[in-house]
């Protein structure tokens, strides 16, 4: 569904992704784990086809930035940004008609209830709560029900209500065969979700492992995250040691 | 084109709305029912008088033909040179300012929901732009308050909304022009950086023809300026010569020629479309940081509790280069000397800032334009145009910087103290800015220093009155409605807060007093200042 090949992405002198490569299968849930400054949202950004980079990307079979790949895309991005003069109903309205979407009403009354916005839809962008505009921006996100979505941080400043929606959202999008792309560094909240994860480390892939491969490891996400990232073993994580105690 | 209507339908629906909620709704009301009143009572006093005098039919047998025919040439001739140089200056300007300016139309909302959307990046283009061209026009209604100048001037009611409906293609053109050359340069590197180049040089050209046409012709600089400029065959060049030409023509009651360069100007503004439609472009990157920038400074504005906001600075500068430091004064006045310090820590040399060097240019032309060709020793051009650019300067809210601080209100004081201490700051910086451009245009002119200076007082007046205001504006509406309907609302408050200048001004010098002329308006106009930023500090007291 996904194909990323010898992508690199430079700021000037930074180079923020260097030479990425990877694969999703169709249907398949991945998660992209890493820490503060990684680059999994430069390339989560590349996919999308905002940033120029060097290499290539192509979503089922086309170039990402091609009409046709965007019609099988969607886009969760981290920042919620909404119109300051449009209303919570307006915002998905405005966006089917972008979109091109048919038979959109009962699908917009759905996402808007599932995540407790209904009530909500005559307030304008500028009068919604950080938490709201998280939750206007995923059901915004969900409503094209694309092939593909990526997902930028999804669950930062959503309440627990939302969190266990869009938990279901994404088992349920699996469960129809939808390909997801999660970029995140809270390892919990993703923990039960993913299918194959991609932890990343100042602009490079440092591990690509699928769930059933980790399984025979017998390490956990966590693990295997803090292995890659800073060279740390099971034991170290379990006694992690106190410097302030050490020198006492 | 369906989504672009729902989009503008609800959003200025929406704008509206919310505008009506604040003090706008009670400012359009009193305007209404002013006009209404003063204009009902000003009738029937005429219609009382007319009847006094005799019939209405008698009276209008002896009354001249209010309109006077243009038949003087030199008046048609300066619209057309005035004309075409606004026409020449509007586009300039709007190309010079196409590789950021191209990317600083999107919301940071068509991002994130209409970049990732199928919609081509050309469509989002230009969905965006016919919204900024629409804001523009409508920005520009208030020149219909010029509707009785341009009567005066000679012109005609047609001929008057020939030149208003002109300044509207204008500013539609210069932005598609602007789009051009936006998407052109996204993915053309050598483009981008040969275009302000390509700009002077065909700027270069037209001086350098006309001052060889000049040299040839043997005709006074005046003289060969109409003759240059004004020329016929001037009125075919694309875009330029057509906008003036439909102006022209308009004026000169030639109905086809007006009618075919309005077509001309028309179809290849669509042409313009279509290119900007299918060249090939890259912009999303550019775009993504520039709508990030503005996110930025929209959250920081809306996240304050007391909607006094954090200034972001747009730029990460150095360490060296700071811009708010607060290191003298206390209280209050910390505003003041942030102003003055930054002022001299960042101007060349200690003293020539960016502004006083523009200022600086603009009065040596004047002086020089007014020596050698329009060969006067009236000090009114330099005054007049340094007024001009100093008041359109003082445009939005120069204030924004210190009210936004998000320890403004924090500061154990009146928030009037506090705004009467940071226009002090923008007061001054305004003299530095202006005096030395005034004293070199008037040198250079050879023209009395004395009386100009009378003048100066006048034009820092006018504005701190139109800073003051716009300070007002800015605090009292809310965040998202647009600078644009803010400035517009602030040019209706100052367009009529002047005029009682215009009537003083008018009664001293009929009575020869100048010197008690200046003192007047400078006093009235620091009294209408000092009245809003109180009004301003009660809005920063009330939130």
């Amino acid at each position: 569904m996904l194909d990323v090949s010898h992508v690199t992405k430079k700021y000037g002198k930074t180079t923020a992704c260097s030479d990425l490569c990877f694969h999703l299968d169709p249907g398949s849930v991945t998660v992209l784990l890493g820490p503060n400054g990684a680059g999994k949202s430069t390339i989560m950004k590349s996919i999308i086809g905002f940033l120029r980079y060097e290499g290539e990307i192509r979503v089922a079979g086309y170039p990402n930035k091609s009409s046709q790949a965007r019609r099988v895309m969607g886009y969760v991005p981290e920042m919620p940004a909404l119109y300051p003069n449009l209303t919570v109903g307006e915002h998905m309205e405005f966006l089917a008609r972008a979109y091109r979407l048919s038979d959109y009403k009962d699908r917009i009354d759905f996402l808007l209830k599932r995540f407790e916005l209904d009530d909500k839809r005559r307030k304008f962008g500028d009068e919604l709560s950080k938490g709201m505009q998280q939750k206007l921006n995923l059901c915004l996100g969900l409503l094209p029900d694309p092939e593909m979505l990526l997902m930028d941080e999804p669950m930062i400043g959503l309440d627990p209500h939302a969190i266990k929606e869009l938990k279901n959202c994404i088992e349920e999008m699996r469960s129809r065969s939808k390909t997801l792309l999660i970029s995140t560094h809270i390892i919990d909240s993703v923990d039960m979700l993913w299918d194959r994860a991609l932890i990343m480390q100042e602009g490079v892939i440092r591990a690509n492992i699928t769930r059933h491969e980790l399984e025979g490891t017998g390490k956990t996400l966590e693990e295997l995250f803090f292995e890659v990232t800073e060279n740390l073993s099971p034991a170290d994580m379990s006694h992690p040691a106190d410097p302030v105690q050490s020198e006492a | 084109m369906k989504l672009f209507f729902y989009y503008v339908f609800h959003s200025v629906k929406n704008g509206l709305k919310k505008l009506l909620k604040t003090w706008v709704l009670v400012f359009f009301l009193i305007m209404i029912g002013g006009g209404l009143i003063l204009g009902g009572t000003i009738g029937t006093l005429i219609k009382t008088a007319e009847n006094q005098a005799g019939t209405p039919q008698q009276a209008q047998e002896v009354k001249p033909d209010p309109v006077p025919v243009p038949e003087e040439v030199p008046v048609m001739d300066i619209i057309e040179l005035a004309a075409g140089g606004i026409i020449l200056l509007v586009f300039v300007m709007s190309i010079l300012g196409a590789d950021k300016g191209g990317a600083e139309i999107f919301q940071p909302a068509d991002v994130t929901l209409l970049f990732p959307s199928p919609m081509s990046p050309q469509s989002v283009l230009l969905f965006r732009m016919a919204m900024q061209m629409g804001v523009s026009v409508l920005a520009s209604v208030y020149i219909l308050f010029q509707l009785p100048n341009l009567t005066r001037l000679g012109l005609d009611l047609s001929g008057a909304l020939a030149v208003i409906a002109a300044w509207a293609l204008t500013l539609c053109i210069s932005q598609l022009l602007r789009m051009l050359c936006y998407v052109t340069a996204s993915s053309r590197p050598r483009f981008k950086a040969n275009l302000r180049r390509m700009v002077y040089a065909v700027l270069l050209l037209i001086v350098g023809g006309f001052v060889l046409f000049q040299s040839r012709s043997g005709l006074n600089w005046w003289e060969a300026a109409l003759a240059f400029f004004n020329a016929p065959v001037t009125r075919l060049i694309p875009f330029w010569g057509w906008i003036k030409g439909f102006v022209m023509f308009s004026i000169e009651k030639n109905a086809a020629g007006a009618l075919l360069s309005l077509g001309a100007v028309l179809v290849f503004g669509a042409v313009l479309t279509w290119l900007i439609w299918h060249i090939r472009a890259d912009f999303y990157e550019d775009a993504l940081n520039k709508a990030t920038e503005k996110a930025e400074l929209l959250a920081a504005a809306q996240s304050s509790e007391t909607g006094v906001a954090v200034a972001k600075r747009k730029k990460d500068r150095s360490e060296r280069i700071r811009r708010n430091e607060f290191r003298r004064g206390c209280g209050a006045n910390v505003f003041f000397f942030k102003s003055l310090y930054n002022r001299f820590r960042f101007a060349h040399l200690g003293f020539f800032t960016k502004t006083m060097e523009f200022y600086l240019v603009l009065a040596a032309g004047t002086g020089i334009l007014c020596r050698y060709v329009i060969e006067t020793e009236s000090v009114y051009p330099v005054v007049l145009v340094l007024a001009g650019t100093a008041f359109f300067r003082s445009l939005g809210n120069a204030l924004q910087q210190d009210t936004r601080m998000w320890f403004f209100h924090m500061i154990p004081e009146h928030a009037w103290v506090k705004l009467c201490w940071s226009l002090a700051g923008d007061f001054v910086n305004c003299l530095l800015d202006v005096l030395p451009a005034m004293l070199a245009g008037l040198l250079i002119q050879g023209a009395p220093i004395l009386p100009a200076l009378l003048w100066l007082p006048v034009i820092v007046s006018v504005t701190a009155y139109a800073t003051s205001v716009g300070t007002f504006i800015d605090l009292s509406v809310n965040v998202n409605a647009g600078a644009t309907l803010k400035q517009m609302i602030q040019i209706v408050f100052i367009y009529f807060g002047l005029l009682p200048d215009i009537l003083i001004i008018g009664l001293f010098l009929i009575l020869r007093l100048p010197l008690a002329a200046a003192l007047a308006v400078t006093v009235f106009n620091f009294g209408l200042a000092a009245l809003f930023l109180f009004f301003a500090s009660l809005v920063i007291d009330r939130k």
